[in-house]
């Protein structure tokens, strides 16, 4: 099930709302939640449910194992027993099908029980930053299996994340209660992230399809421009849906995305980009390592340990490695190299730095292969080229003239200005303009998601 | 020497629990064990790929039908009845009655690509349907010959079979593949 999918969104979603607001179940909350959680996940398939059972159970079994191991090897040993099971786990599902797609299992595809289930990378991680905070002491152990599978699975963030971070989400398992406030807020992020993802990334995934097949340099630079802004509100937007959700239950999920696209620099452009991923490599891969506390060489070794982790995370091809090892290198570069006289850079110039950097990353992790990206590259400078422009590529940038700039708008701080603007003129009456706001943008929704052309999320793939 | 974690004095260690370190390690490898049957089962059920020649497949298979019943047709044969071509196929061995009287038929093709199976397979399957339709009218029996008939596409064989022994013709088959 998607949150796009009018199942959800008139059928699950409100319903598991309705009995959660209007049941008082105290102490229950987490386990209606994580019961209705585990229906969304079965939706999809009833081996994805059986794999985040068994992810759960181990997890659960290991961390109390750990809590109350009275011996530092056996706390030790515990964790590199759980590591290698769910390691071995993603293994299977997510790059044996991949990487020895020669076995002739694999002939006609890969068979429906060694499929990967949706958001499997995503709870996992979440799982595993549960079994490192208790094994560094930063959180207690969960109370019950109840909590911790609400925490690595609530619907909200099963399929494609924001990943959890167990030690700072810690208070909130305890208790996290509806309020109108956080009600308004939910509806409000939920709303943005469906106009973000129907609106705007699904039009823009019209045009990249449409520009995939041009072969001209001004299409290519184009296509490059549609993957990356697609790719931002697709993700961004089912980022900010999840929040609003997890909102509506009375609990906080961070910020996932924070304008990315506006950083002067590609450091603060990953501190911005899917920023629980990096958090996460960061708390639990970066500085174990050493972090920057090391000298230079090892801290090279380090960014290109983590980022090729990254690229890694993101898929089993050779091109995700090599975005990944991109990045690293553009991170080094920028602390080694060029980083202090980049400073005194007019920000503009840093501005286009970043977002041309970024089309390039982007366009080498959404193509299908490491050959198609450069095919691309080779075609915004001439090299195999048809032609300079192309009717369908002018067709693409004139076309579609508000989509083009609802996504540069929404790349800024513009839309919280207005909104800012809009109340300072409304006043009272502001919470009626904003309803109508919500309830115009979601009438437009539902028409494009009625007329079969929202397209699937492309985060899902990783 | 191993440090004792402070939050658990060893003295107060309970003599069981669910949660003690040899009940953990223990689950965890069990889970380790049932994951690894259940993969090892879907990994190694997939499709045989056989380094056997192509009379060494069909010797075997052929001896299950009568020759008189499943006289061998020329290479052609497989685009006269089943509009396949036979250059897609390493090799190919068509046996039926050149008559439309009977639905019994055997053929046997080696391949070496996966468009080849495809099209091997959905042919077949189409050949089936039809075959089971046209004779519905006139000859149950061999309509549900027809309706009952065997395809079985491995990595680089595929067998497709209508008659009476379906079971003994299939389990040659696979033999034969494998020896």
């Amino acid at each position: 099930m998607n949150f796009t999918d009018l199942l959800f969104l008139f059928g699950f979603l409100p319903i598991v709302w309705l009995l959660y607001s209007k049941v008082k179940l105290g102490k229950w909350s987490n386990l209606f939640l994580l019961i209705a959680s585990l229906i969304f996940c079965a939706w999809g398939s009833g081996y994805a449910l059986l794999i985040l059972l068994v992810v759960l159970f181990a997890t659960w079994m290991a961390v109390k194992g750990m809590e109350a191991a009275p011996y530092e090897q056996e706390r030790k040993n515990i964790l590199y027993a759980i590591s290698a099971l769910l390691l071995l786990i993603l293994f299977v599902y997510k790059y044996l099908p991949v990487w020895f797609s020669f076995l002739p299992v694999f002939h006609d595809g890969t068979p429906a029980s060694l499929r990967m289930p949706a958001g499997l990378s995503f709870y996992m991680f979440s799982c595993f930053s549960c079994i490192f905070d208790v094994y560094y002491r930063k959180a207690p152990a969960p109370r019950s299996f109840v909590d911790l599978g609400f925490f690595a699975a609530f619907f909200a963030r099963l399929n494609m994340g924001p990943i959890g971070h167990y030690a700072r989400e810690y208070d909130q398992l305890l208790s996290h209660p509806q309020t109108s406030a956080k009600n308004r807020k939910g509806v409000s992020l939920f709303m943005q992230g469906l106009f973000m993802k129907v609106i705007i990334a699904d039009r823009l995934s019209v045009i990249r399809v449409m520009l995939e097949a041009d072969r001209s340099a001004f299409g290519a630079l184009v296509l490059l421009f549609a993957y990356a802004f697609e790719l931002y509100f697709d993700f961004a937007g089912y980022s900010r849906m999840a929040r609003g959700i997890g909102s509506l239950f009375g609990f906080e999920i961070p910020m996932n995305f924070d304008r990315p696209f506006s950083s002067l620099s590609v450091s603060e452009f990953w501190r911005r980009w899917h920023i629980s991923l990096t958090d996460w490599f960061r708390d639990y891969i970066y500085i174990p390592l050493g972090g920057n506390r090391v000298d230079q060489k090892r801290w090279m070794l380090n960014i290109f340990a983590v980022w090729g982790l990254t690229g890694l995370w993101h898929g089993a091809t050779l091109h995700y490695i090599i975005w990944g090892l991109y990045e690293g290198a553009l991170i080094i570069l920028e602390r080694t190299v060029y980083g202090e006289s980049m400073k005194k850079w007019p920000n503009a110039l840093r501005h286009v730095y970043v977002v041309i950097t970024q089309l390039v990353g982007i366009a080498i992790m959404c193509a299908p292969s490491m050959g198609s990206a450069l095919g691309v590259f080779g075609r915004v400078f001439m090299i195999g080229a048809s032609s300079f422009v192309s009717d369908a590529s002018m067709f693409a940038l004139w076309g579609a003239p508000m989509i083009w700039i609802m996504a540069l708008l929404g790349l800024t701080l513009w839309p919280s200005r207005i909104a800012a603007w809009l109340k300072s003129k409304t006043k009272q009456q502001y919470v009626y303009v904003q309803t109508a706001g919500y309830g115009a943008a979601f009438l437009l929704c539902l028409a494009s998601l009625m007329s079969s052309s929202a397209q699937v999320f492309l985060y899902a793939a990783f | 020497m191993a440090q004792p974690n402070p939050e658990v004095e060893p003295s107060r260690r309970p003599q069981f629990s669910l949660f003690s370190y040899p009940v953990v390690l223990g689950i965890l490898g069990a889970l380790a064990i049932v994951l690894a049957v259940f993969w090892g089962s879907t990994l190694f059920s997939g499709r045989i790929t056989s380094l056997n020649s192509f009379d060494s497949v069909q010797g075997p298979v052929v001896t299950h039908v009568s020759s008189d019943a499943y006289p061998k047709q020329d290479t052609l044969a497989l685009r006269r009845y089943y509009g396949l071509d036979p250059n897609e196929f390493q090799n190919s061995a068509v046996y039926r009655l050149s008559n439309a009287m009977s639905a019994r038929e055997l053929v046997i093709v080696q391949f070496g690509d996966r468009q080849a199976a495809q099209d091997f397979e959905s042919a077949m399957k189409e050949r089936a349907k039809s075959q089971s339709d046209i004779f519905a009218g006139y000859a149950p029996e061999e309509a549900q010959l027809a309706e009952n008939a065997l395809l079985n596409v491995q990595g680089n064989y595929a067998l497709f079979y209508v008659g009476d022994h379906p079971e003994q013709v299939n389990d040659t088959f696979m033999e034969s593949l494998r020896n």
